[in-house]
């Protein structure tokens, strides 16, 4: 069915394919020429009215004979770079050396080799490239009567410090999460694996954004397939903007009318070495905390990275109450409204007779009664989550209020359904990955539970797992390692092996080396 | 089905599912009459009978939130029919929500229609897809209705009260609890007779309760006879039923002392010798000394637990004995024994199934019992 639709939507885009372009870039390639003040002009034509925009232009040389021009955004570099190895050097310190100007050897080559003291410097003759490494935050040094311009790194700018992120909270680990930076992201990643190995492959997406991506993974550990189809996707992308890894996520994700997602994230580094360890690749955006980790198998959204840093036994209880609690967060309110309206029998005489009792006076029929609370208690949430701290502290108690003590006082809605729907509310907190896909299927199974009863929820449930073993996430079967069953992931899957048990890397991702510790690897007494 | 696109072979199967699922229907909870007990009754009209339903008043049961609203908790809606289905379906008559039997907890047959024959009114429940079997049978001492009436101490809703009777009965194994399911199996034998719990109505100072005394015996499905306590539970260690009970002996020249039984297993064994049918019946029984004694017994010591085992053999031997000795009066194969002599000899079986009413008063029996006293609650000597 959802191929059907996705055929249509196919021809329709055929049709609009002449407006595609619409945002490319309209690239004329300007070079530089030998006369600065041609450049300078050319360069302020761009860049236009941009107060932000600072050329700075002095003399060097003994007879102040040459003319050169610097170029950045204001609060985008560091302005002591400037002053203390730009400036400085090539106004003041060059006195030193004069004789070495006078020698007539190529000036912008001396500036950059022995004059300029700043880590990066390019050589760059493109006016378009020079604009926009100016842009990114670079500093552009043109000199009169060369047709090459020098791009010093210089960027920097307020950037938040590395905090420990809001959600994937942990107990025992590391506190430290992503930040907007790119670069400090990539630094994050390589400080937990220091091996030459770990590639980060660089990639600018979005016309107008020209957002950096860095595509991370472990050479000899992914599966190459794995690499290429991320590159191949990532590179069709034509979009003009790029604000968060979200946008790459729903534009290469292998099923987009899926209401699951096939594609991981996380904001905190371990997670995504760890990831990038069992054979995964990671898509790093900037400009946001989220890395997003390919592919992504349906089972990693119970895991946590806590569930490897404590010891396995009580981790593995909670694994299993994690996957019961996605179960109870879909399925609880429908189930509960197949069995007061279609199999009253099945519920066990003594409870029979207090749902009864509550159930007496209500208005409602039980269907409407769980849709009505789901649906307030969706609202509830999103207001708490959108709402500034203080208030969202009233929406709780109004919430608490409203919803638990004066619709049961009232006799609106009978008692049972609201302990199932906040044990559906509960529940539902612990699957993040999944909770959106869960709030929607949950309405869903309502309404299948409402009218066809018990039967209704198990078309329904066969029709979820029909979907989610059909899809893949980049060539890997989404539901892995149960189906297909791959004995040897159970390890990590319901449960979480020992350590030493796990000697293997997922069968289920492909790797090229498998082997991740030593086999028989119990810990021995001396 | 090659030439049937494939959206349009999906949407047929879809639709297959909903309509080939078979009946179906939803009641809200609340336009329930929930009903815990049913009872049959002979009505005056000869040919017709008279059904009870014990209908929940819902509004009157007091739940940990609210108490109860005063007044009845239940409601027992009586109507005649022609059959049962029929009297059932007339409940709506009176009885403004429709009847919701799949929770009712117990069958009472009045002893007039038992003895009348109960088969063609109880049938309705066995059929009918909404009435479990697995709720217990018992036979009223008297109208089904009168037992219905009672208003009962501490579970206050009257059908659950005589469920949980039955429920208890473990504790002396002096009364039986039968299932329908149970009940239907031993009537559709041919040879087995079945039985059922009978409830009495006792009446002290005025007030009535309920009482679960003996076993009413039924010939095919009629009611013949009842076994009294002790011969209910010589039934019960024949059919290997006993799940506890407390047996009282009583050595020569001592006091009363009890022996709480522990696990009992019977093992039934049928043989046919030339002087008939003859079955061996063997128990082996495990007890606690439970004490209740004048003169103590140690039963550490060797000579007091073989005096006490000895007494203990002999009291459950007499109570198998008189189970047999009366079902052999009535001419009902309580035991099953017919079952039995089927099992171990098919052959001979087809020449005896005919005139087995005829073969079973003579049945010899031989009976041994062995009883073991493995514990004396961690006291062997009274302070």
């Amino acid at each position: 069915m959802f191929k059907f639709v996705k055929n249509k939507i196919n021809a329709i885009k055929l049709f609009s394919k002449n407006n595609e372009d619409s945002n490319k870039e309209i690239k004329v390639d300007i070079k530089l020429t030998t006369n600065i003040d041609k450049n300078i002009s050319i360069i302020k034509e761009i860049m236009g009215l941009n107060k932000d925009f600072i050329i700075r232009e002095f003399f060097l040389g003994e007879r102040k004979s040459i003319r050169i021009a610097l170029f950045y955004i204001d609060g985008m570099v560091e302005k002591t770079t400037i002053n203390q190895s730009i400036l400085k050097p090539l106004m003041y310190d060059v006195w030193m050396i004069k004789s070495d100007i006078n020698q007539n050897l190529n000036t912008i080559e001396t500036i950059k080799k022995t004059i300029v003291s700043v880590g990066d410097i390019e050589l760059e003759s493109s006016i378009n490239l020079l604009i926009e490494s100016c842009l990114t935050g670079n500093t552009v040094m043109l000199v009169d009567k060369y047709t090459e311009g020098l791009v010093i790194s210089t960027a920097a700018w307020v950037a938040r410090a590395i905090e420990e992120p809001k959600t994937e909270v942990v107990v025992r680990g590391p506190r430290e999460g992503f930040t907007e930076n790119i670069t400090s992201n990539t630094v994050l990643i390589r400080r937990k694996i220091c091996d030459p190995n770990l590639i980060f492959e660089a990639m600018k997406i979005g016309v107008r954004t020209k957002t950096k991506v860095a595509i991370a993974y472990i050479n000899g550990i992914v599966d190459k397939k794995i690499v290429d189809e991320v590159k191949l996707r990532l590179g069709r992308i034509k979009i003009d903007a790029v604000l968060e890894s979200g946008y790459i996520e729903q534009l290469i994700e292998d099923a987009p009318f899926s209401l699951f997602t096939t594609v991981g994230n996380s904001e905190k580094p371990d997670v995504v070495a760890a990831k990038m360890l069992e054979g995964r690749v990671a898509i790093i955006t900037d400009g946001t905390p989220i890395v997003l980790t390919v592919p992504m198998l349906f089972g990693e959204s119970f895991h946590s990275s806590e569930d490897y840093y404590s010891r396995p036994y009580y981790m593995s209880f909670v694994r299993i109450i994690r996957y019961l609690s996605l179960i109870i967060s879909i399925f609880a309110p429908s189930v509960f409204v197949a069995l007061t309206t279609f199999h009253q029998e099945v519920i066990p005489t003594p409870l029979f007779f207090t749902m009864a009792v509550a159930r007496e006076g209500t208005p409602f029929p039980a269907m409407l009664e769980a849709f009505v609370m789901i649906v307030t208690f969706e609202i509830l949430r999103e207001a708490g989550v959108r709402l500034p701290r203080p208030v969202g502290q009233a929406i709780s108690i109004v919430g608490a209020l409203v919803i638990g003590e004066a619709t049961v006082q009232a006799g609106i809605v009978s008692s049972p359904m609201v302990i199932v729907v906040a044990l559906t509310a509960i529940a539902s907190f612990i699957s993040v990955v999944h909770g959106d896909s869960a709030s929607i299927l949950r309405l869903i199974f309502i309404i299948i539970g409402g009218i066809l009863g018990a039967y209704g929820i198990t078309i329904g449930l066969i029709f979820v797992l029909v979907h989610l073993t059909s899809l893949r996430s980049f060539g890997i079967p989404y539901f892995a390692p149960f189906a297909p069953f791959v004995a040897s992931d159970l390890k990590d899957s319901i449960i979480r092996a020992p350590l030493w048990l796990m000697n293997r890397r997922p069968y289920s991702l492909r790797p090229e080396n498998s082997q991740r510790e030593k086999a028989n690897s119990l810990p021995q007494k001396q | 089905m090659k030439y049937i696109r494939k959206p349009i072979k999906l949407s047929i199967i879809l639709l297959a599912l909903f309509v080939l699922a078979g009946c179906w229907n939803s009641n809200e909870m609340n336009d329930l009459a929930i009903v815990t007990a049913f009872g049959v009754d002979t009505a005056e009209k000869p040919d017709e009978i008279s059904l009870i339903g014990q209908i929940i008043n819902i509004r009157n049961i007091a739940t940990a939130e609210k108490s109860a609203a005063g007044g009845d908790v239940f409601w027992n809606v009586e109507i005649t029919g022609e059959t049962v289905f029929d009297a059932l379906r007339n409940l709506t008559f009176i009885n403004n929500r429709k009847a919701f039997g799949h929770h009712y907890q117990i069958l009472v047959v009045g002893k007039e229609i038992a003895e009348k024959g109960v088969i063609k009114d109880l049938e309705h429940f066995a059929r009918d897809h909404g009435d479990r079997r697995t709720v217990w049978v018992v036979v009223a001492d008297g109208k089904a209705k009168d037992v219905l009436d009672v208003k009962t101490e501490l579970e206050p809703i009257n059908g659950r009260y005589i469920a949980q009777l039955v429920e208890v009965r473990t504790a002396t194994s002096k009364a039986v609890g039968v299932t329908f399911q149970n009940f239907l199996q031993r009537y559709i034998s041919k040879t087995t007779s079945t039985f059922a719990s009978i409830v009495r109505v006792i009446k002290k100072n005025g007030v009535e309760s309920l009482e679960l005394n003996g076993t009413a015996v039924f010939k095919k499905d009629k009611l013949v006879g009842e076994l009294n306590g002790k011969e209910t539970r010589g039934l019960l260690f024949v059919i290997d039923d006993i799940k506890s009970g407390i047996i009282v002996v009583e050595p020569e020249n001592q006091g009363k002392t009890s022996l709480e039984i522990n696990k009992s297993g019977t093992k039934v064994t049928p043989k046919i010798t030339d002087n008939g049918v003859q079955m061996d019946i063997e128990v082996k029984l495990k007890t606690y000394y439970a004490g209740d004694t004048e003169d103590f017994f140690n039963v550490t010591k060797k000579e007091d637990r073989e005096l006490l085992q000895l007494y203990a053999n002999k009291v459950v031997k007499e109570e198998i004995e008189a189970a047999i000795k009366k079902a052999k009066s009535l001419n009902t194969d309580v035991f099953g024994f017919g079952d039995a002599v089927h099992r171990k000899y098919p052959k001979q079986w087809k020449g005896m199934e005919s005139n087995w009413d005829s073969i079973f008063p003579d049945i010899k029996v031989s009976i041994k019992v062995e009883t073991s006293i493995d514990s004396s609650f961690n006291i062997t000597e009274l302070p």
